[in-house]
């Protein structure tokens, strides 16, 4: 049941994917893609199912697997209905624009594959010194797990403002889909918070180096992966069992499924869909969903002006908001019902929150904390990513800038926003940014390594199998 | 300037590996020699056994307050610390931090320090469970 509980909402997503996708033959890099994507969006529409499962129909916990398994029996039988209606009019894998050369250097991908081994090896030793997570996990997540899953009917005392430091107000991805997990097996086990952690840690992975592999080529793809898979903090923070690592997944996966339906010469409709839902699953995800929402429309506004402006943004927001739309609405409906008011928020209004916003000094101050953190971020990956980037230069894409442009866009906002949480912060903010701002840099970093590797300029040699050299 | 670029390429790429390598080696080092801190698995086992036999004097649900050596809990890291475990394991009641609750559990370090301490806020002990654990009530306040 263990399997089988974190199984179906994978095969759910991928029956999702399979019935929409719009080519014919997947090439491998295009099936680990589609494969990081199905597993993201089946947990995440697995967790919301169950938190509607027991919100809206207040059905027993234990009832829920049957509805997952017929949920995902429905799934597969229209996936095969509409790829049977779609055969005759179906295209070829769709070209992409500033491809490289698919094969890939030895070392590289050597490398790649003997630090994901080290990696993953870590990470399992990490977890088991750490059963129930790290501090967060055990004081936020875990815990309204273990309150959803032990409280039977009385689910919603989870919620209770009496306990406003385990911020009862967060949304519900983990702690729905980990008692969701539990409800199946019928009992509680630590295997089930390290099983999601490893799945969303190393997925992450997986869909950082698919989507740059269909992009950019393998070269890149690999070593922007050994970039991500070396990440101290990264797998560290994966093993934690917090919400930080599936938020940054949901990052990318938005981030990720726009670059491709940019950067393909027939664009897909279906991606941008996806990416709505994504993004709503972000939200469902963490608070920082919220201002994540608001980057990722500055994104799509600097990538429409390669396109016909505003108008291309507004015929994109249609699709987008397909996808969207329902997830929002239950956000929307647990933000309203259940959650307390952000401790945050209810902090900040006691305070005199004019003061702070006009306190120049602590411009200053959080200026020179942020950037401390940056510089240190990942002992310094960050700083030699950008020295890569530097060394090896940008490419000049002439008509596709904007859409280069875009996902940094998206990550410049976001940072806007975490520098203006912490000018407004009613707690002292040494102590806020040193015990909050590298989770939340780890949220934006398989992002930030994406946007790299997507705007370097690399002029590698390697040999395709054939024994002919290559430049990719 | 293709030839410029590519042993920049090279350069940028084995900078990079070699980074990866270096950092990858130290974690799968530290995760081995267990430093991979903080690690809560012997508090939280050790805390568990502590409150094991509270569940039988508790309901499941409902609301109890909560007192410990560090009366001003949450104060102090360790304090915090052991209040948020407990209330994780004790979920779904819910352990509120004051005293003025029907039934109130004290988590002290031993049982003198636990009695003194009650006595002090008019509480008394309802069942002592043993590794400074224990069941308290308010008290019946004399006129």
């Amino acid at each position: 049941m263990f399997f089988l509980s974190l199984a179906l909402p994978v095969f759910l997503g991928i029956s999702i994917l399979y019935a929409c996708r719009n080519d014919r033959r997947i090439p491998t890099a295009r099936l680990y893609f589609y494969l990081a994507l199905s597993t993201g969006l089946g947990l995440g529409l697995s967790s919301i199912f169950f938190f509607l499962w027991i919100s809206v129909l207040k059905a027993t916990q234990a009832g829920y697997v049957y509805f997952e398994v017929s949920l995902l029996a429905l799934a597969l039988l229209m996936a095969w209905h509409v790829r049977r209606r779609k055969k005759r009019g179906e295209k070829a894998s769709p070209a992409f624009t500033g491809i490289s050369a698919p094969h890939s250097s030895r070392m590289i991908s050597w490398s790649f594959y003997i630090l994901c081994t080290s990696s993953v090896t870590s990470f399992v030793l990490i977890s088991l010194g750490n059963l129930h997570g790290r501090w967060d996990a055990w004081a936020i997540w875990n815990l309204r797990a273990r309150f959803i899953f032990r409280g039977g009917a009385g689910w919603a005392d989870a919620f209770t403002g009496l306990l406003d430091w385990s911020h009862p107000d967060y949304p519900l991805l983990l702690p729905g889909l980990v008692a969701k997990c539990w409800s199946f097996i019928g009992r509680e086990t630590v295997l089930v918070p390290i099983a999601i952690s490893f799945l969303f840690t190393f997925t992450t992975i997986l869909l950082l180096y698919s989507s740059l592999s269909i992009l950019r080529g393998k070269n890149r793809a690999f070593l922007a992966g050994i970039t991500l898979v070396a990440s101290f903090q990264f797998i560290r923070f994966g093993a934690a069992q917090c919400a930080d690592i599936p938020l940054g997944f949901f990052i990318l996966a938005v981030l990720v499924s726009f670059a491709v339906h940019d950067f393909q010469n027939v664009p897909d409709r279906n991606l941008v869909i996806l990416a709505g839902a994504m993004a709503g699953i972000s939200l469902w995800t963490k608070n920082e969903g919220i201002l994540f929402l608001l980057a990722i429309l500055a994104g799509r506004a600097v990538a429409s002006l390669g396109k016909n402006g505003f108008r291309a943004l507004i015929r994109e927001m249609f699709p987008f908001g397909k996808g969207l739309v329902p997830v929002l609405a239950v956000w929307a409906f647990f933000k309203l019902k259940y959650a307390p008011s952000s401790d945050f928020f209810s902090a900040a209004n006691t305070g005199p929150l004019s003061s702070r916003l006009t306190d120049w000094p602590r411009y200053i101050q959080v200026a020179k904390l942020y950037l401390g953190k940056l510089i240190r971020f990942e002992n310094g990956l960050l700083i030699l990513a950008c020295l890569f980037l530097l060394l090896v230069g940008v490419e000049k894409f002439g008509k596709n800038k904007s859409r280069i442009l875009a996902p940094l866009t998206t990550l410049l906002v976001m940072h806007g926003g975490y520098y203006f949480v912490f000018i407004l912060t009613p707690y002292d903010v040494t102590w806020h940014i040193n015990t909050a701002l590298d989770r939340l840099l780890l949220q934006l970093w398989p992002a930030a390594i994406f946007s790299v590797f997507l705007a370097a300029k690399w002029n590698f040699q390697s040999k395709n199998p054939t024994g002919e050299e290559e430049r990719t | 300037m293709t030839r410029s670029r590519t042993i920049r390429s090279y350069i940028g790429c084995v900078l990079l590996i070699a980074f990866a390598c270096a950092s990858s080696a130290v974690l799968l080092k530290r995760s081995i020699a267990g430093e991979i801190k903080p690690t809560f698995n012997a508090e939280m086992a050790h805390l568990e056994k502590k409150l094991e036999r509270a569940k039988t004097y508790l309901t499941p649900r409902g609301i109890i307050g909560y007192i410990d050596d560090d009366e001003n809990v949450l104060k102090s890291a360790e304090a915090a610390r052991a209040y948020i475990m407990t209330q994780y394991i004790l979920a779904p009641l819910v352990i509120v931090k004051d005293t003025d609750r029907k039934i109130i559990l004290g988590n002290f370090s031993d049982r003198q320090t636990g009695i003194a301490i009650a006595e002090k806020n008019g509480l008394r002990c309802v069942a002592d469970l043993g590794n400074g654990a224990m069941v308290l009530q308010r008290k019946a306040e004399r006129k």
